[in-house]
């Protein structure tokens, strides 16, 4: 799983996120208000054998994506 | 059944060859609401579509884009698209049928959270599965090329057990887009009176792509027989559309980027045929009644997404490695040479009602569309095929289908007799049989809390996987069974050891009945103790 390199500006913070959009805050119930939310730290999310939570099912959409050619 | 989701985030052609099911399943199940969530750059398709009561937008070009872009707040917008989809999406759905094998599909289908799920699923550790007999079936059509004898549109339909009032492809056309096509031809200077071939160079993939100097010198060969050529193509495949015209020069019309995806199919249904390689636009033609020649490559079956429209035809190189097992590995991509213009043309007289007439030294398989007295769509090669090959895959249409149940849950076990030795089908019984012994004793030795027992078999049981799989790879007619097999047995994900023992054990009952099936079928008059 390729990890895309950063750029200089930070993540955004999951409570930053959390409070500016009701159905984001849903789904990212599970993060704490400091977590960044980027691919570095939201990718052991999925790994193989962990349950998946609907966060988790879309982190698994987004990756497929990323891997896909179109 | 009440709410009916179909999820099927995959290509314009993909997405019409649902159609049927849609059509069947409204006819079978008339109280039934029945949505689809597919790719919103597709939806249009199914506008108008009397079978819908509704469509859910997937915006799978906007989540592509933010999923591959590094601007850091990219992946929360992303996770703000999908937060507000996955809401509107779940726990409605007495039956989620996923048709697509990824893990898009998969998360896409275990979002919805459907009480039954037929087709493509994640387990909840994020395993990929597919529930239901033919939907395992028709994942053999998308992994390694395989004898695969159903068209995917009709497996839709045996998957959910439904039959569409009318066999076809369909795509609603209004009076505005047929006006709109009237118009596109005047303004992209057609010439009245004559005869429209279309052409659609393009394909979503390199390796389905026929070559454009291939399409440019049957171009010229259709011209030269009275035909004006119209080139066809999306607003990405502008330039490649250009370049044809351009090559082809006075007479051809480009209206390549100038369509809607409804226009393109009412421009169609002007033409006399269409000539393209397998991609979107032969399921439109065959959906407006357009004959089309389909060039087949890379990966492509033909018997699987050829053009469903009896008469229609589909092009396959004579290659051993037609159709391709791994196109991004292949060094050559011979097969866009082997199949050649005049290849293409000949198929284009036979459309036009003329007699086969194979060029000479012609190097491609020719399959033309027709319908099969068991109703579905079906094949013939219209070139020599070997008499062996024809009748196992006539066996295996037949034994599929007498075994092969619809929806998701695993088959009942049929009633059976002893098994004959030695043949290969009587080998696949004989180790389906030994399977079956050993479930037995592992279900009661788990309900005897016996655990050393319990082992004992379920190592049995493995040996007999084993030997199944060893059968398949040393026995080429019995390796589409094994891989059907193989497929459906790693999708059983029962909770508990006892169901998960129970459902192995009605797999088992299908093969040893398949087995049997296809041992009747293809050989009808076997002599006690014969050998393979």
């Amino acid at each position: 799983m390729a990890i895309p390199s950063t750029t200089s500006a930070p993540p955004p913070r999951a409570g930053r996120l959390k409070a500016r959009d009701p159905a984001l805050a849903r789904l990212l119930e599970p993060l704490d208000q400091d977590e960044p939310v980027s691919w570095e730290q939201l990718l052991p999310r999925i790994q193989p054998g962990r349950p998946l939570d609907r966060l988790g099912l879309c982190l698994v959409i987004l990756d497929y994506l990323r891997r896909s050619p179109t | 059944m009440r709410r009916y989701l179909l999820i099927q985030p995959l290509a314009l052609g993909d997405l019409l060859m649902t159609t049927p099911l849609l059509a069947g399943i409204k006819a079978d199940h008339a109280d039934c609401r029945l949505w689809v969530l597919a790719n919103q750059a597709f939806g249009e398709v199914l506008e108008d579509n009397p079978a819908l009561d509704g469509f859910l937008p997937l915006p799978y070009q906007q989540l592509y884009r933010l999923a591959n872009q590094e601007r850091p707040g990219a992946l929360a917008e992303a996770l703000a698209l999908l937060a507000r989809l996955s809401e509107g999406l779940a726990g409605k759905w007495d039956m989620v049928h996923t048709p697509a094998f990824n893990d898009l599909a998969g998360a896409l289908t275990r979002l919805a959270g459907g009480e039954r799920v037929l087709g493509c699923d994640l387990t909840r550790e994020g395993y990929l599965v597919t529930r239901g007999d033919w939907c395992a079936c028709l994942n053999l059509g998308f992994g390694e090329p395989a004898f695969l004898p159903f068209h995917t549109a009709d497996l839709h339909c045996l998957a959910a057990g439904v039959e569409p009032p009318e066999p076809g492809l369909r795509v609603v056309l209004t009076p505005n887009h047929r006006r709109r096509a009237t118009e596109l031809l005047r303004e992209l200077g057609a010439r009245e009176g004559r005869p429209l071939a279309a052409l659609h160079p393009a394909a979503t993939r390199d390796h389905k792509r026929w070559p454009l100097e291939s399409f440019a010198i049957l171009g010229d060969k259709l011209r030269e027989a009275g035909f004006s050529p119209l080139i066809l193509g999306g607003p990405g495949q502008k330039d490649l559309c250009r370049r044809l015209a351009r090559s082809l020069g006075d007479g051809a019309i480009d209206a390549g980027g100038h369509t809607t995806i409804r226009q393109a199919a009412a421009l169609l249904e002007r033409c006399d045929l269409l000539v393209s390689s397998d991609s979107g636009p032969i399921h439109l033609a065959a959906a407006v009644g357009t004959p089309v020649v389909s060039i087949s490559l890379g990966r492509v079956q033909p018997r699987v997404t050829g053009p469903y429209l009896p008469g229609s035809l589909a092009l396959e190189a004579e290659l051993d490695c037609a159709p391709c097992a791994d196109p991004a590995a292949c060094p050559h991509q011979r097969c866009k040479q082997t199949i050649t213009p005049d290849d293409a043309l000949a198929a284009v007289w036979v459309l036009l009602g003329r007699p086969f007439q194979p060029p000479a030294g012609s190097r491609c398989r020719f399959f033309q569309a027709t319908r099969g007295q068991d109703g579905l769509l079906d094949w013939r090669r219209l070139d020599q095929l070997p008499g062996g090959q024809q009748a196992l895959y006539q066996a295996y249409r037949r034994a599929w289908r007498e075994v092969l149940h619809p929806g998701p849950e695993p088959p009942r076990p049929p009633v059976s007799a002893p098994p004959a030795v030695n043949h290969p089908w009587s080998r696949l019984e004989a180790l389906t049989g030994r399977a079956i012994q050993a479930l037995q004793r592992l279900q009661a030795a788990l309900a005897g809390q016996d655990y050393q027992a319990a082992q004992q078999a379920a190592g049995e049981v493995a040996r007999a996987e084993d030997g199944i799989r060893g059968l398949g790879e040393s026995q080429p007619a019995v390796q589409p069974a094994v891989l059907y097999f193989l497929h459906r047995r790693g999708g059983l994900d029962a909770e508990t050891a006892p169901e998960q023992a129970t459902q192995q054990a009605g797999l088992y009952r299908q093969m040893r009945e398949l087995a049997r099936r296809l041992d009747q079928q293809t050989n009808p008059n076997p002599k006690a103790g014969e050998d393979a």
